[in-house]
């Protein structure tokens, strides 16, 4: 058995060896300090991505789900024409009634007319058509004045929502409640403002202008087969894949679909996105972890290039060493900790380097990745890659080491 | 009896030829003795010291060495032995050039089997106060006359207090001033007890032990105390011991 003292000479001894020949082995552990610092940046990129989207998925509410309708890929698309698949409002009303997973639910729907504010008027603005629990699934609530309630629903009635956004570029005054609009013709009275919230990932900037509407009325001010989507707040995020079965139990015996065939719409709740989202991420661990193995692997038989020169150069010191008392096992032992020191001082670099990336990612502006940092794991996982890295490319030298015969080592020249 | 060998034959393959090294040695060497082992190149001598040395094993034969026998054991074995009971000194020092006298000294004991920090920095410090060294501690080899280095080298070789203390052409690389300072402390040593062989071919050297083997074509060709043997010849010269103390 080795002694401990022996252990912590051969580390010494390792880090010497480094010093003395330091230009040598940084540009041996080159390898090793790229592949390292550049796995390190990109899991500091993801994990400051991932942290990011997922705080996003917070603020928007991971109790949502989207019910919208859709087209099977696997058919001749022309067995579901758009018409025949999208939503109805009986189909809205029975998920309301038959899902008891979801709590609350809106149809969604999109239109584009002009808005007139006196002189002032904007072509082609969207209008958002809204149930009341639309403040509950977007968790979004008002500011100024009311949100919608049943009666604006119930009658149809002709007032109207809107953001700060929309206040500005209407030039209305910044109590605006009160007020009234000029929208696709008709004259609509301003009840109330709702507060702005923003999300770059999700598509969901609420910083442009939006205006919006009682559901009813817009599906007045379209023709009865229009489009629309439910948006549903499920009662608890655990109960995701219930509502999920609830709602397509529900579609499918409306629309009458059999056994053999697709879904004519999807389900979506936001858990989806995020499990995408990781898979995703996972993806690109996967990818940068394969080219972060290519530096490894040239940088191991860099780092293996090297401790053969280090073993010939020093085949008299080996004999010496073997002459005062070294096994074979000692030997080994010292060559093989000499290649584990100088890819874990490589590794240490690499890491170094790679923290600095991430504080020049987290730096760059409007990029999404001003959370990328390097996590405790990455930095472990770094340290064993490369002390691995030492152990199997530092080993062949090491054994070759270990089998010198002392006498023939001491008469090397 | 420190050292027994018997019939100790050692053969290599070199190419397609077959080289006897050794053909049929046998020797006894007693504990405190003070032994020269001479032979021109060829002679076998060197071989023959490997295997006194534990380096390398003999082909046929029996060695006893401090009552074990060790011609058959493993190289992990025989690494052992090395470090406990054999202190080796070479022609060129063969001292660790960034490391300092003390560390240089300390090397045995980092292969020793349980050895406290605390006894071998003793143990180390002692070693080097026996060859005359205790100022000289913290320098490295290249701040070091040969002597010096040489005598770091004996210090080192002392220090796991071997049973034989072999010495090959310890003073081939000094001059002779320093040759006779480091023969007188071989001489030193033995009169403290230490059993001391050394491996020469020159008869200067031989003259300072107490006996001297000969070797020839790889057997013994002469085995005989100093005072009979012509290396003792140069004996009667006021060249050795008196010169340096």
């Amino acid at each position: 058995m080795l002694s401990l003292s022996f252990y912590v000479q051969a580390i010494v001894l390792a880090l010497s060896q480094i010093r003395a020949n330091l230009g040598r082995s940084l540009l041996t552990a080159l390898g090793i300090i790229v592949g390292v610092a550049s796995v390190t940046a990109v899991i500091a990129a993801l994990a400051g991505l991932k942290d990011r989207v997922l705080s996003e998925f917070e603020t928007f509410g991971a109790n949502r789900m989207f019910i919208f309708p859709d087209r099977p890929d696997e058919v001749p698309r022309n067995r579901y024409p758009w018409r025949d698949v999208r939503l109805k409002l009986s189909e809205v009303d029975a998920i309301e009634r038959h899902c008891p997973s979801i709590r609350v639910l809106t149809p969604i729907t999109s239109l584009n007319r002009s808005v007139q504010n006196g002189e002032r008027l904007l072509e082609g603005v969207s209008i958002t058509g809204i149930r009341p629990a639309w403040h509950e699934t977007e968790n979004r609530s008002v500011i100024q004045g009311r949100p919608f309630n049943s009666v604006d629903e119930d009658g149809a009635r002709q007032v109207c929502l809107l953001n700060e956004a929309a206040i500005e570029e209407l030039r209305l005054p910044t109590e605006p409640v009160g007020e009234h609009l000029i929208i696709g013709g008709r004259r609509y009275l301003i009840v109330g403002v709702v507060e702005t919230i923003q999300s770059m990932m999700l598509g969901m900037n609420t910083t442009s202008t939006e205006i919006m509407i009682p559901f009813a009325n817009a599906a007045r001010l379209k023709n009865d087969e229009f489009f629309f989507r439910v948006t549903a707040m499920i009662r608890s995020p655990e109960l995701a894949k219930e509502a999920e079965s609830e709602v397509r139990f529900v579609l499918r015996k409306m629309r009458g679909l059999g056994p053999d065939e697709p879904d004519t719409f999807q389900v979506a709740a936001i858990d989806q996105y995020i499990d995408q989202f990781k898979a995703l991420a996972a993806g690109i661990t996967v990818i940068a972890a394969g080219i972060v193995g290519v530096s490894l692997l040239v940088g191991g038989i860099g780092i293996m290039n090297i401790m053969l020169v280090s073993v010939s150069e020093r085949t008299r010191e080996i004999g010496l060493r073997k002459s005062v008392g070294a096994t074979p096992a000692a030997v080994l032992m010292q060559f093989l900790l000499e290649a584990v020191v100088l890819c874990l001082v490589g590794g240490a670099i690499g890491v170094l380097i790679g923290e600095a990336f991430a504080i020049g990612l987290a730096l760059i502006p409007n990029a999404g990745l001003d959370q990328a940092h390097v996590p405790l794991w990455a930095i472990v996982m770094s340290f064993s890659f490369s002390a691995a890295v030492g152990l199997i490319f530092g080993m062949f030298p090491a054994i070759k080491a270990s089998r010198l015969d002392p006498i023939e080592a001491l008469r090397h020249e | 009896m420190l050292i027994t060998v018997k019939g100790i034959t050692k053969r290599y393959r070199v190419g397609v030829e077959i080289v006897h090294a050794l053909s049929g040695v046998d020797l006894e060497i007693g504990e405190n003795e003070f032994v020269a082992i001479m032979g021109s190149s060829g002679s076998g001598k060197s071989t023959l010291m490997n295997i006194l040395g534990c380096l390398d094993r003999p082909t046929e034969g029996e060695y006893w060495l401090d009552g074990r026998r060790t011609d058959r054991m493993t190289p992990s074995e025989l690494a052992q032995v090395r470090n406990e009971r054999i202190g080796f000194v070479f022609q060129s020092f063969e001292l660790l050039p960034r490391a300092t006298a003390m560390a240089n000294v300390e090397l045995p004991s980092i292969y020793a089997v349980g050895a406290r920090r605390r006894t071998r920095k003793q143990r180390a410090r002692a070693a080097l106060d026996r060859v005359g060294l205790a100022n000289r501690m913290d320098h490295r080899p290249n701040q070091l006359s040969g002597g010096q280095k040489q005598r770091v080298a004996i210090a080192r070789a002392l220090l796991n207090e071997p049973a034989i203390l072999l010495a090959d052409e310890p003073t081939g690389n000094l001059d002779s001033n320093t040759t006779d300072e480091i023969l007188a402390l071989f001489g030193q040593l033995h009169d403290e007890g230490q059993t001391v062989i050394i491996v020469t071919h020159e008869d200067e050297v031989a003259a300072h032990c107490q006996r001297v083997i000969r070797l020839h074509d790889g057997r013994i060709a002469s085995d005989l105390p100093i005072a009979e043997d012509p290396a003792g010849a140069t004996r009667a010269n006021p060249v050795p011991d008196e010169g340096t103390t």
